[in-house]
Formats: C-alpha cells, structure tokens, sequence
C-alpha cells in the first residue's frame, strides 16, 4: 500500500498535475470531484502514470461543506491512513459581474472561502486525531494585496491565507503540517480567457514545485517561485502609489 | 475574438477564434457551435507553413487533451488522448523500459499531430511511419458522429486520417505501440564523407547496419565539396553498456526574442558550416549519448524559429527517387547558389515500408529538408526552381514544411486525393487545403 492522497477538486489542472507527480512514485488516491466523465478520465491518467489504489467520490464543495460529523468520519474510515490532503476547489468568477450581482459575489466568497474554511475546518480534525499528516491546500498570489481588478477573489485568498497561517500554528504540536501554495498565473482552463504571457506558467511546472513542497513540509510556496520576488516587489509599493496603478 | 496564430516559420500568420478543447466529451458540442465557420485542430503548432492554419476559420487547440488513458506495460501499447506531447510520452515510457517507434526531430509534436502529419524519423528505412504503429484512433466530426477507426474497422477513416493533415474531423484519442529499449541511451557512429557522391556510396551500408541514421549536409559549401556532411548513425545502447533508463531533464535555453534577420547570411551560415563540417577530424568516430540530443538536439534551445528573424523562414522538404541521384544534385547545386542555405539541413533515405495513410508523404528516395531564409523574391525564385525539379522526376514535397507548393505538386505528390476527400469533413478546413485545392 501507497502513501494515501485525498483530493477536493481532482479534476482541476493543478490538481491533476500534482496527482501525477505523485503517482509516479506509485500514492494511492482517494479524488473527490462533481464531474464523473472528468474524474473518470483522470483516475486513468493517474493510473497509467504508475498510481496504487485509487478511489473516488463524487460531490460538490457544497456537498461536502454539508456533510454530516459521521459521513466525514465513514469516508475517511473507508481510506486507509490519510498522508496528504490536498485542497485545490474554487473560481475566479468574473470579477465586474460579483461586483454588480450581489447573489453572483455570494458564490464567489461560497466557493472560495466560505465553504474551504468550513470543510478544512472539520477535516483538520481527522488529521489532527491521526498525528500526522501534511495538508495542501491552494490560495492564491492574488491574496497578496488586494488590486482593483481582482479584489474579490483576493480577499477570498487573503482570508484562506491568514486562516492557513493559524491553523499551520494551531496543528504544528499535533504532529500534522499545514501548507498555502499561492500560485501565480498558470495556463488552466480558469484562466483560458485571459491571453498568453511569458508570466503564465504550465501547470507541471507548479505541479513538481507543489510536490516538492509536500515532500519537504513546507510552510509557503510561491509557485513558480519568481512570484516571491514580484509579490515582494507588489507588497512594498507604498499604499499613496499603488491606489494609482492600473493592475 | 480572434487571435493571431502563427505556425513554426513564423511566415504564414492567420487570424483565428481559438477555441480552447479541455475534455474529451465537450468535444462535439464546441464543433457544433461553430457551424458558421470552419474548424481545424492545432496541437503544438510545429509545422512550418499553413498545414496547422485556417486563415479566417477557427482553430480547436487540444493542448489540454493531455491525458494517458491506458499504457500496458508488459506489451507497449498506449492509448492517449491527441494533446499528449511526445515529451509526456517519453517522461512515462522511458523509465519503464519502453520508447516511441517513429520520432520526428522535435518531442514537441501533440499524438495528434504526429497521426496528422503521419511524421517519419531518422528510422523510417526500417520502420515505418508513426502511421505503421497506430493500432486505433478515435475521431469526432463536425456531424457530432464519433468514429473509432482501424485496419479491422471504418478502415476508409482510418487510412484518411493518417496523414490526413486534421481534415477528416477532431482526433481525440490514439492507440498506438512503442518498441522496448534496455537504456535510455544511443551508441552512435558518425561518419564524415566529402561531397553527395561519397554520401551515395556509403549510405546502403549504414542503413542496413543501423536503425537510426541522418546525414547532416553543408549547403552552403559549392563545387566538388557539394553535399559534404556527416552520416550520423545510431543504435540503441543494451544494458551490458548502461545501466539507466532516465529522462534528461537538462534545463533547455529560450531565445527571448527574435533575432534581427541580417545575422543569418551566406558568410555566417557557410562559416558556422565550415566549422560544424571540420569539428570532426576523423573519417568515422564512435561515442555514446543519452537519446535526447540524438534524437531531438534542437529542443534545448526552445523557440529556436527566432534565430530567422521578424520575416521567420520556410523549410523546404522533398524526397527524388533513388534511381535519380542527379535530381538530388541538382537541386543542391540550385541552394548552393542561391546562398539561402542555412546551418540545418538533413539528407536520409526512405525506405520501402508503406503506411496505411493515403496521403502519407514517404515514399521510397531520398529525402532532403532544409530551411531556406526568407528573403522574399530571391527566396520566391529559388522555390519556383525547386518545384520544377521536383514535378520533373516526379518527386513528392511534405505538407507538414510547406508554405509555397503550388496544386500541381500536390496533386503529384498525393495521386489517390479522390478517395481520400471521400473522407475529409466538410466542415474542416485549412489554409494549406485550400490553397492547394480549389475546394474549401
């Protein structure tokens, strides 16, 4: 039996391209997705790629937030001892459409924080009940500094961030090691819109960067890791300046 | 909205709506929303001219259609959807003992691409097309109709498709057998000969000895030194002499931008050629390297098509009969003199193997590829030249390079064209297609 890796959001590019790092040194999987024909695709990809037992659940981020202690408790009963969570689920939505659509923003925060903070609040648990155990879970260079076109979506990552900083604290005695990748720009359907940049990095490149930083518990990754020299370059523009630019 | 897309020459631009393809069964529906215009899909975008273009149409990029479907480890076979790159392809096979059984030059080429063009490499005397490998492929037409193709079924749709250039409708997904390797290493012997008389003395030997083998040839250098080069010749390396099976995963270089084009003269190139030409001294050396800079040397320098500059280049693919050695002759003599000969041109011989694909381009002769600067007229004249060579001794020229064959060509290139437009989609469409056709 493989180290076990459960997934929210394994469809996802990221996500799928971490799994397969992961698979080559044979991870068994349990990948939580909404989409069955996307999940099926990517239980055989992993698979080829060299993953051990590999499970499957269907069900939305709202599914999952509404699940009760003893269906937490039966799934992870079900999987053998859980090495890694990692969280990969949420939207950028459309920044100009949350900001008139009161209702569109609500699923906005919903997706990207609302409903994470309350499964990984529950799921801590389990890890912490373990004594060990490393969870991933994917914010966002966006929640660096909020930025006039994105500001939504960047709160929604700064406050997953900073709830990532406290639970990293909070677990650290309990033998179990909490991880925030912020990525930069990276080529995923979630940014198809938005034109190609020497900025947009492919999602293996994040993928081994990601892994590395499981493998190696770290606290924080900037992936790929030039964004830590950008983001520093971002934080330190003095607040009289930066309300000007157009970013 | 439309984007510019340019192809591998960096000559032919053309405007597209790119229509991104994330999932095999969103598949017929992003066709069928775009019944106002016409499809082609683009994986890597590594054909020279406008074979991956549709001027004014739209493009379905299947770049994302990256995923291993099946790979069975005991018999070689895979099964993987057409944005698969041959990289990704090498990352999972190569550990595990197994490897491509025709590659082209370069390991960014898509699945797809690679049955599209049905491509050759430095093996085709021994073993085919990528086309003679493929077991099964899948395919989506603009009538929403999915159609698995093999030898044993729809056979019609299966030898249109390979080679086909995408116009039969959306590859989503290829079956196809590897060849199992000891090493991930090559022993190669390079053999240098004087002139094209000497290549044609000793090329039979070579190809009988070896799997692999590739002339690199100097056309820039004239006269009685005409067609000098190496004969590189390879074999994959068995265990006795390596022991690993890895991946290289040498940091590759990126031209950050495109070089002004003046760089690349005939006194540059034959300088650099002179040097490449002398570096080894002696008649035949042996060594032994990882596969990657014997099979794909010009992938660690990514973007690469920048070294030609803001008017890019056209890269020139034929192949003359072997009963007509002089045809060869002739037409090195005719880049000679143009001095728009580059540093990269290749000499190989094709073998007897036919592939299953009706307009499959190898055929039994040799075959020599080389860029040619894009020097606008001069460059135009050259090719007028070359084509006349060609359709002379009934020579062939590869779709997949070409920005400039005229109907004529084509049409002799690809004499069963009737049975394979029984084939095609009617609503794909490419700029080549139609520029070598009167049809859409």
């Amino acid at each position: 039996m493989g180290k076990m890796c459960v997934v929210v959001g394994a469809t996802s590019a990221i996500a799928h391209a971490t799994c397969r790092e992961m698979a080559k040194s044979s991870w068994d999987f349990h990948l939580i997705a909404r989409n069955s024909d996307k999940l099926a695709t990517v239980v055989k990809d992993l698979k080829a790629f060299g993953a051990g037992e590999v499970s499957t659940h269907i069900a939305s981020l709202e599914e999952l937030g509404r699940q009760t202690e003893d269906q937490m408790v039966q799934m992870f009963e079900n999987i053998h001892d859980v090495e890694c969570i990692l969280f990969a689920a949420g939207v950028l939505g459309n920044h100009e459409r949350a900001l008139e659509e009161n209702k569109y923003c609500e699923g906005v925060l919903q997706a990207n924080f609302n409903l994470p903070l309350l499964v990984i609040n529950k799921w801590a648990n389990i890890l912490e009940h373990q004594g060990r155990g490393t969870l991933a879970v994917i914010s966002s260079v966006a929640g660096e500094r909020g930025r006039q076109s994105n500001y939504i979506y960047g709160a929604c990552k700064a406050g997953l961030t900073a709830y990532l900083e406290g639970l990293r604290n909070r677990l650290f005695n309990k033998g179990v090691h909490v991880c925030t990748i912020k990525p930069g720009m990276v080529m995923t359907p979630m940014t198809s819109h938005i034109s190609p940049s020497p900025l947009m990095a492919q999602p293996r490149l994040v993928a081994r960067q990601i892994y590395s930083a499981i493998l190696k518990k770290k606290n924080s990754i900037y992936t790929p890791g030039y964004w830590c020299v950008i983001m520093a370059i971002i934080r330190s523009i003095p607040e009289g300046i930066f309300k000007r630019l157009k970013l | 909205m439309d984007k510019e897309t340019q192809s591998w020459g960096r000559i032919t631009k053309a405007s597209h709506r790119q229509i991104p393809i994330f999932w095999q069964h969103e598949a017929e529906k992003m066709i069928a929303e775009r019944s106002d215009q016409t499809v082609l899909a683009y994986g890597s975008g590594r054909s020279y001219g406008d074979s991956c273009l549709n001027d004014q149409g739209c493009l379905l990029m299947t770049r994302p259609l990256d995923r291993i479907l099946e790979f069975d480890r005991e018999s070689g076979i895979i099964d993987c959807e057409a944005g698969v790159s041959f990289e990704t392809l090498l990352d999972l096979i190569v550990p595990a003992g197994w490897f491509l059984s025709v590659t082209p030059g370069t390991q960014y080429v898509t699945v797809g691409g690679a049955v599209a063009n049905d491509v050759h490499g430095k093996n085709h005397h021994k073993m085919g097309t990528f086309g003679c490998h493929v077991e099964e492929i899948e395919l989506v037409r603009s009538s929403g109709e999915r159609i698995i193709c093999s030898l044993n079924q729809n056979q019609g749709y299966f030898a249109a498709t390979i080679g086909g250039l995408g116009l039969t409708g959306l590859i989503l997904r290829v079956r196809f057998k590897l060849i199992r390797i000891e090493t991930s290493y090559m022993n190669i012997e390079t053999i240098k000969f004087s002139n094209l008389q000497e290549y044609i003395e000793i090329f039979e030997d070579c190809d009988q000895k070896y799997p692999y083998t590739v002339a690199w040839i100097d056309s820039i250098a004239g006269g009685d030194k005409c067609g000098r080069g190496h004969l590189i010749c390879g074999q994959h390396a068995l265990k006795s002499s390596h022991q690993s099976l890895s991946v290289s995963k040498n940091v590759s270089l990126t031209l950050p931008f495109e070089l002004p084009s003046f760089l690349l003269n005939k006194l540059s190139v034959g300088a650099f050629n002179s040097l490449y030409y002398h570096r080894q001294r002696a008649k035949s050396s042996k060594s032994s390297v990882h596969y990657m800079p014997f099979f794909y040397p010009l992938d660690k320098v990514l973007m690469w098509n920048r070294l030609y500059g803001k008017n890019g280049f056209y890269q020139f693919q034929c192949t003359v009969p072997k009963s007509d050695p002089g045809a060869l002759s002739r037409i090195l003599k005719l880049i000679n003199d143009s001095g728009l000969g580059s540093f990269l041109a290749v000499l190989k011989t094709f073998g007897e193997a036919k592939s299953p694909g009706i307009l499959s381009y190898p055929s039994p002769g040799f075959t020599l590829a080389i860029d040619l600067a894009n020097k606008l007229q001069k460059t135009d004249k050259l090719f007028e030249k070359l084509h006349e060579i060609v359709l002379d001794v009934g020579g062939r020229v590869y779709p997949a390079k070409d920005a400039k064959m005229m109907p004529e060509i084509f049409h002799q290139s690809f004499p069963n064209l009737e049975e394979f437009i029984k084939y095609k989609d009617p609503n794909f469409s490419s700029s080549f297609w139609r520029r070598v056709t009167d049809k859409n």
